[in-house]
């Protein structure tokens, strides 16, 4: 049995087992602690209190069932609900816990249950298998004790990160023995939630290690390209960081629900002093009337005074008239909830036919919430994305390709029907890609030179890795999305990738397999945003490829260039405005003796000591000039169909969509602009990227003194003292601002920003700004917005996400939208609502939720309006009856009124209602408005309908009353007896009230369809596209250092492997610059020019 | 390929009207025209019903006397309660200016008897009223049994205050002839009280059935002993008790007392001329006799 850990530490801190809980209640702890949460609701504490009363018989004018019996029917099925929700987690949980895992047991590899996996366990994993646990990465198949892992789960970052096992664990490999008899001690820090930080020392054989976040495999992430490895646990279970970032689950609840927590409170508040108003009364009429009764009437044992008597009476009254507020009140709220959630189950336009899902409504409490929504939080990929990149168009020496024309000339959308160009000639086909243009493949087969270039160029500039599988098709393994749809899309053209050696690649050049020698990898970073290689071709020439920002390329050209940089030029703003991700492309001829001495200075600065890193900055940008410009590539970040359709529409209906991303600043910002969010048309785009506190505050006020013009007072500390203050008391903002702005924010910043202090700054600039990106955000960050909003704008919000990093957002914003169909179910599991397709929000939001709303606020307002006629008819009623609490009705007819006599019509308006078509409130998302102003129920509504309510409960009693002051039966019967006012009361009222219905029915103003669809605006703009490639910096030194290479390829022998490199460097860089890979983006500025 | 379409199918959501809320709905149209139409038309129809109303109600004469006051000495002698056996009759003299013609009716009044106090009007048995069980006094407090536990028949605080003053309508054709004024004492209650709410527990003998009984504290007599004239209309069938256990909805009302039997000098109704009543005082508070005819209409 390997066991890592000593006693000692095992007694000091207790572990935790790899069982995880998200489930609330077992078998025992059910009953207290459900029926506890509850009795928590207002209302439910209330029809208690009345049982209670209602079980004194001296006091009670209704009989006790009449409360029991919903009251014990209402509990019963809250509890049966949260049961079954609660046992379907509970499954989740186990079905988790299940899974197997193979765990070094006895020296042998057995397989376990999660649930059982320890603290210290030794772990073997396969490819594409989950990762049970926090590991310490021991050894791998790959080389050097490398593995690569996917972590969109953990943090939403698509591309696959490298882990690397120290090298004394490298060596166990994959011999069991040895493994077993691992005894190595790790000291790390205690559980926290940093997905990026680790720290750890590992003592093993005398000598101690220090562990970092690149030896650590996350819980939540998937291994990927590698075969096997093998991990010890170091936290297991609700210690692991996918566990720890995962917020508490919250019980959510409507603001109607909370309005209506406030409105019973009211109305309690009303009962008591009618109930006193009517106490005092009894109390008179018992000592100035009453007197005369007595003889007919003795006072009951022990109430032998008007005062007593009139005690009594105050709490009978409370009980008559507690139907202001009956029960079936919420039954009622509740069923019509229930409908509303099976109609968005039922809805077939939000039925994703390409995976079978159909929307679901998880929680069926929060429907009407979603027509008040105002804030929207977004993750990017997967949610507005497909996390699928395609080569779209390139220019190459001034022509565009991938256009398509029609038979005018005008360019039109690639649509469908369209036939794409047939690769089906050549061999080695990726079977997804699809290319509208004939022309491309014209050109290549004529031979054009530049053409050809260009091709060979994304061919041989890339750090993409290609395998053969078992099938023998070539497979490509690509760190960034976007190196790898432009390798596939250069394959697709003849020009195929296949193979690379630490100093060789080899591609099939339109047929002839071609191998370049590879000379050196010039790597990207985020300042130099470009890469190069340098290549030796068959022919002995050597050449310089170089793709990158056409910001810096551009500057890097030769002199000749300059007609074909300002027509390539055109063609980068027109792919930039269409959303593309562009690269420049551009080569140079060298020199081999140039190279020669070139290269030798380079191996001189790679083993200095000094300023290594600037002075290999300097060589690089030394024969990276004079470039000659090929052209452009233009690569879709595919969004989700219907992406821009949604946010312009959601926009439209003044919902603010913030984008909060883990992925990067450049992408962030490229998919704000591809969804329209942030276009050119906007004013400013303010960029804060500090890296300390001090800078964020002084960006923040940059931006705001930009946003309230320089004569603002914000530059007076007194004065933004105040304002905070103000900000504080009142979270409203005026928005005088007039204009669109943006804010993107990353999370360095947000983390800073998110201190006490700043916080109000960050909030009120980022409340006036139409859109907002937060990228490289945690997933506890990303909640942490959600909350800011929540708490200081008293806004209702709403997360929508796909993966587990959207986990704590979506439980921490009011409604929580987690997209199914995809593989993780983190998001689904934690959300109240789940459907395929982003777009789907639109429906959602603009047709369920306003419909939900506007019909529970109709149900609301008709409901207490009904029950406020129907109840105090017997306040009316006090001042005829001596005050002795008589109620006007019958029994039965209390006990039924809501339930039987009013029920149907109210609830099927409240279900079935439609004040204008889905189609009408699609069309014109304008109609949204009212539910965020919360117009329709709030309480100057609900005194409205209390006053409504009243009047007629006052004219329903007093015209009766005249009716039957002296009335006769035709055969002179007396027909003014108590039980015939009753009953024409009651009739009465139930016709008053049904006829009443229509008033809640407002006609609405018949909503003019606007345009059915807003046309793609292209934009044509100097933008440039800030993109960056989505890999680390660090790979392109990782080939050429041969360490991720199959052991099967021979060592290097040429004569040409001169670059040594330090064996530790790359990975040292890759580390080191993955921490500061966000600065210096806002040099790099997007704002209009 | 044929399953993944068959499971497509299974959770694709049916397209029917319900769950796609595409229900047949009918929304009322506002316009001008048809609002003012609709609401001419209703305030037509009622300002028609309102004066029919009022015409036949015009139609109608009714003459109202307070004999609380006239026979003041009376409700003097009732305010001591241990007076309350004690016989104390008067008399008042009215005089009629106009016939009244056809159906006339004779209601006593009573002002500020609240009959509708929540106790008051539970303190009843409707077991025993129907004459199932006789005994049955459970909900009648505080009149259930007498002191020495006897059960009070009929129970309860609404029969034991039941009006019982006696009054005779008398016509004086001349000064000194004097003839009573014939009074139906039938058809005064609902059909639904008479034969289904109020039944007796046999016909034959009324005083065998309640035997092991005893009558409410304020009555003079047992419930079988209400009409010495007519013995069928005794015990819980009794006409005035069945008026009486209806409550009023008000503390001030008018019960029917009595229907002019239209025979000899009335055949058609109540001629003009001098009348008197002849009243065996009982009742504690504001009394008004009340005489109408409703004639017309209904």
């Amino acid at each position: 049995m390997s066991n890592a850990l000593p006693q000692t530490n095992t007694m000091l801190f207790l572990f935790q087992d790899n069982r995880i809980h998200t489930s609330k209640y077992n078998i025992l702890t059910f009953l207290p602690i459900n029926l506890f949460e509850q009795f928590q609701r207002v209302a439910n504490a209330y029809f208690l209190c009345l049982l209670i009363l209602q079980l004194i018989p001296e006091i009670s004018s209704l009989t006790w069932f009449t409360t029991i019996v919903p009251l014990v029917l209402v509990i019963t099925m809250t509890a049966v609900k949260d049961a079954t929700d609660d046992f379907f987690r509970h499954k989740s949980d186990n079905q988790v816990n299940n899974r197997q895992s193979e765990v070094l047991i006895d020296s042998k590899l057995q397989n376990e249950k999660w649930m059982n996996v320890k603290v210290g366990d030794i772990i073997k994993l396969e490819n594409n298998q989950f990762v049970a646990a926090d590991l310490l990465l021991l050894s791998s198949s790959e080389p050097h004790g490398l593995c690569y892992v996917e972590t969109a789960e953990l943090d939403g970052e698509t591309n696959l990160k490298v882990r690397q096992a120290l090298s004394v664990t490298s060596e166990l490999g994959a011999d069991i023995s040895r493994l077993a008899r691992f005894d190595g001690i790790v000291v790390c820090e205690a559980p926290n939630n940093k997905l990026d930080k680790f720290m750890g020392i590992l003592s093993w054989k005398d000598s101690k290690h220090p562990l970092n976040n690149e030896k650590i495999i996350l819980r939540g992430c998937i291994l990927r390209n590698t075969s096997w490895c093998f991990g010890m646990v170091i936290f297991a279970g609700p210690d692991t960081k996918l566990m720890q970032n995962s917020g508490k689950t919250k019980f959510k609840r409507t603001s109607i629900d909370r309005l209506m927590n406030t409105l019973v409170l009211w109305i309690f508040g009303f009962l008591i002093c009618l109930g006193i108003i009517l106490a005092i009364g009894n109390s008179i009429w018992e000592s100035q009337i009453g007197d005369q009764f007595r003889t007919f009437l003795f006072w009951n044992e022990g109430e032998k005074s008007s005062v007593f008597s009139g005690f009594l009476t105050f709490w009978s009254y409370i009980i008559i008239l507690n139907t202001v507020v009956p029960i079936s009140l919420y039954v009622s709220v509740e069923v019509i909830r229930l409908g509303h959630s099976y109609f968005i189950n039922w809805d077939r336009k939000m039925y994703y036919s390409r995976k079978a899902t159909p929307a679901e409504a998880r929680t069926t409490t929060l429907n009407e919430e979603l027509g008040q929504i105002e804030y929207i939080f977004s993750d990017k990929t997967g949610t507005l994305t497909q996390n699928i990149m395609t080569f779209k168009r390139c220019s190459i020496n001034g022509k565009i390709y991938g256009e398509v024309h029609d038979d005018l000339g005008q360019k039109m959308e690639v649509t469908q029907e369209k036939e794409p160009v047939n690769f089906s000639v050549k061999s080695q086909v990726g079977r997804e890609f699809q290319f509208f243009d004939h022309s491309l493949l014209e050109s290549i087969e004529l031979g054009d030179p530049k053409v050809h270039e260009f091709l060979r160029l994304l061919t041989l500039c890339h750090t993409v890795m290609s395998e053969e599988n078992s099938a023998g098709e070539l497979i490509y393994q690509v760190q960034s999305p976007d190196e790898g749809a432009l390798v596939t899309a250069a394959r697709n053209f003849g020009f195929i990738f296949k193979s690379r050696t630490p100093e060789t690649i080899t591609i099939e050049e339109l047929g002839t397999p071609v191998t370049y020698q590879l000379l050196a990898i010039l790597d990207f970073n985020n300042t130099r945003k470009r890469m190069s290689v340098i290549v030796r071709n068959p022919e002995g020439q050597i050449k310089l490829y170089s793709k990158g920002a056409d910001t810096i390329l551009f500057e890097k050209l030769h002199p000749s260039n300059e007609d074909l940089l300002s027509l390539t030029s055109d063609h980068l703003s027109e792919f930039a405005g269409e959303g593309l991700r562009t690269l420049a492309i551009a080569y140079r001829d060298l020199d081999d003796k140039y190279f020669k001495e070139w290269h030798k200075m380079l191996e001189d600065a790679n083993v200095a000591t000094e300023e290594r890193d600037e002075r290999i900055a300097g060589l690089y940008e030394e024969i990276e000039r004079d470039l000659m410009l090929l052209g452009a590539t233009a690569v879709e970040d595919k969004l989700q169909e219907g992406v821009i359709e949604t946010v312009t529409s959601l926009s439209l209906a003044n919902i603010k969509i913030w984008v909060l991303t883990g992925d990067k600043q450049e992408t962030a910002i490229n998919i704000g602009y591809a969804c329209n969010m942030l276009t050119d048309d906007m004013n400013d785009v303010f960029v804060i990227a500090g890296n300390t506190a001090i800078e964020v505050r002084e960006e923040l006020r940059k931006a705001k003194e930009n946003l309230f013009g320089q004569n603002s007072n914000f530059s007076n500390g007194h004065v933004v003292g105040e304002k905070k203050q103000q900000l504080e008391l009142d979270s409203v903002v005026e928005e005088t601002v007039t204009g669109d702005y943006a804010l993107i924010i990353n999370g360095h910043s947000l983390a800073h920003a998110l201190e006490s202090d700043v916080k109000n700054d960050l909030l009120e600039l980022a409340c006036m700004c139409k859109t907002v990106v937060c990228c490289r955000v945690t997933p506890l960050q990303k909640a942490q917005v959600v909350e800011l909003v929540k708490k200081y704008r008293n806004a209702v919000t709403l997360a929508i996400g796909d993966g587990a990093n959207d986990v704590s957002m979506i439980k921490s914003a009011h409604i929580g939208v987690g997209i199914s169909g995809q593989e993780g179910l983190q998001a689904v599991l934690a959300s109240d609502y789940s459907f395929a397709q982003f777009r789907y929000l639109q429906r959602l939001l603009l047709v369920h939720g306003r419909w939900s709303y506007f019909r529970m606020c109709k149900f609301l307002c008709y409901f207490f309006y009904k029950n406020f006629a129907f109840t105090l008819v017997h306040f009316w009623f006090g001042f005829f009856c001596g005050f002795s609490a008589q109620t006007v009705y019958d029994q039965w007819f209390i006990t039924l009124f809501n339930i039987v006599y009013t029920s149907l019509p109210v609830l099927a308006m409240g279900i079935f209602d439609q004040d204008v078509s889905d189609q009408n409130s699609m069309d014109c998302p304008q109609l949204y408005r009212p539910g965020q102003l919360n117009l329709l129920f709030n309480k100057r509504r609900f005194f409205i309908c209390v006053l409504h309510g009243i009047y007629t409960s006052f004219v329903l009693f007093f015209i009766p009353y005249g009716a039957f002051y002296n009335v006769a039966g035709e055969d002179g019967q007396h027909i003014s007896d108590y039980q015939s006012f009753a009953v024409t009361m009651a009739t009465s009222l139930v016709i008053v009230v049904s006829v009443q219905i229509r008033q809640w029915q407002k006609a609405q103003k018949k909503a003019k369809p606007l345009r059915s669809r807003r046309t793609r605006t292209r934009r044509s703009s100097s933008r440039r596209s800030g993109y960056a490639f989505a890999h680390q910096e660090g790979y392109g030194e990782l080939i050429t250092s041969g360490k991720n290479m199959r052991a099967k390829i021979p060592p290097p022998t040429s004569e040409l492997e001169k670059t040594h490199y330090n064996s530790t460097s790359w990975i040292e860089n890759l580390c080191k610059k993955t921490t500061d890979t966000v600065s210096s983006i806002s040099q790099d500025k997007t704002v209009k020019l | 390929m044929e399953e993944t379409s068959q499971h497509c199918l299974s959770r694709l959501p049916d397209n029917s009207a319900l769950k796609q809320q595409k229900l047949p709905a009918h929304r009322l149209c506002f316009t001008a025209t048809r609002v003012l139409s609709v609401f001419f038309t209703m305030a037509t129809f009622c300002l028609c019903m309102g004066s029919i109303l009022i015409v036949s109600a015009r139609s109608t004469q009714a003459i109202e006397i307070n004999y609380t006051r006239t026979c003041a000495n009376c409700a003097k002698l009732r305010e001591t309660a241990s007076n309350f056996d004690k016989e104390c009759t008067c008399s008042i003299p009215f005089y009629l200016s106009e016939k009244m013609m056809g159906n006339v009716y004779m209601y006593y009044k009573l002002q500020g008897f609240h009959q509708n106090l929540y106790r008051y009007i539970r303190s009843r048995s409707n077991r025993q009223l129907v004459g199932k069980d006789v005994k049955a006094v459970e909900d009648c407090s505080p009149f259930k049994t007498s002191n020495n536990k006897t059960p009070i028949v009929p129970c309860g605080a609404i029969a034991n205050s039941m009006f019982n003053d006696t009054i005779i309508l008398s016509y004086n054709i001349n000064s000194s002839v004097q003839i009573k004024v014939p009074m139906l004492k039938t058809g005064l209650t609902w059909w639904t009280d008479k034969y289904i709410k109020f039944q007796n527990p046999s016909f034959k003998n009324l005083a065998d059935e309640f035997r092991g009984t005893t009558k409410p504290p304020n009555w003079p007599n047992p419930i079988y002993e209400l009409d010495k004239k007519d013995p069928r209309n005794n015990g819980f069938l009794n006409e005035d008790f069945i008026v009486w256990m209806r409550p009023a909805a008000f503390p001030t009302f008018k019960k029917l007392y009595g229907r002019l039997n239209q025979t000899h000098h009335f055949i058609e109704g109540l001629p003009a001329g001098n009348y008197s009543f002849n009243i065996t005082y009982n009742i504690l508070l504001s009394v008004s006799f009340w005489i109408e005819n409703l004639a017309v209409g209904f």
